[in-house]
């Protein structure tokens, strides 16, 4: 068993302190998908926090049964949360500079996201989501876990994806 | 083969590969989750039902949300319309009944005379 898979059964027999050991190993990589997703630091931040809540809150309530590893399953909470609060944004049409007003000395960082969240906006939730997953080095098989579909539908909204991004540029 | 598309793509990964929370995060995640932890434990069975009817409410994907509510209006229109029918067909009974009593009355005894 691994240490998270340990820390997240210790969390679940009641040991609060063990799920300083998920954030701690989870969080850098986490953050960094929410905030390509969301084109924002802080607001990847925010949900992110929301994240390990809710699943702090599901290991304490038996609501995780670990079909899938621990991080998988996060990856899985932080995607739609990332994905719901993008919504959420885009109905109250919060404009992503009032939302990141100041990131210390990470100015080409912070450009970076924005230029890259909003390149990535006209894709489908799912086609965004699997493209940045794969990014990041997930296998396409983990992939499928956390969005719900097959190794095959990931592959093929890879494939759409950079169709689309292609043509748009074209 | 790479194209202008695949080098943009890997310029703004390689530009947002070093993004971090902050410094203070992991701190902030524990604050909540003992806050959570607190909350939990001192609302006792209450907290607790409301703690999983938020995490049953917050599972649930978007259409679900709007769909439960208008499916709970839907059943309790139809409990009232099954209640009031069901007393309209009662007294529709009652009503043929009493007029089928009243005939056999008249025809086994004929007509009351005052």
């Amino acid at each position: 068993m691994s240490s998270l898979e340990d820390a997240a059964l210790r969390v679940q027999r009641g040991d609060v302190s063990a799920f300083r050991i998920v954030v701690e190993a989870t969080a850098a990589r986490l953050v960094r998908l929410s905030a390509r997703i969301m084109g924002s630091v802080a607001e990847a931040e925010d949900v992110v926090q929301e994240s390990f809540v809710k699943a702090y809150r599901a290991l304490r309530e038996g609501r995780f049964d670990a079909r899938a590893r621990v991080e998988t399953w996060l990856h899985r909470i932080v995607v739609n949360a990332s994905l719901d609060a993008r919504r959420k944004r885009a109905r109250t049409r919060t404009d992503l500079a009032e939302v990141d007003v100041a990131i210390d000395g990470a100015a080409e960082e912070t450009v970076a996201l924005r230029e890259l969240a909003s390149w990535l906006d006209e894709l489908p939730d799912d086609q965004r989501a699997a493209l940045l997953l794969k990014a990041d080095g997930m296998p396409s098989a983990e992939i499928g876990e956390v969005l719900g579909c097959s190794e095959g539908a990931v592959e093929q909204r890879l494939v759409r994806a950079r169709a689309a991004l292609r043509k748009r540029r074209s | 083969m790479r194209d202008e598309t695949d080098e943009r793509f890997e310029r703004l990964l390689g530009a947002t590969h070093d993004v971090a929370a902050s410094a203070d995060f992991t701190a902030r995640v524990m604050s909540a989750v003992e806050r959570e932890t607190v909350a939990g434990s001192a609302g006792g069975g209450t907290a607790r039902t409301e703690t999983i009817a938020r995490g049953i409410w917050g599972d649930l994907p978007r259409a679900a949300k709007i769909a439960v509510p208008v499916a709970a209006a839907c059943a309790v229109a139809s409990v009232v319309w099954a209640v009031f029918a069901f007393r309209a067909v009662d007294d529709a009974t009652l009503a043929t009944q009493d007029g089928a009593e009243q005939s056999v009355v008249a025809t086994l005894y004929g007509p009351e005379v005052e």
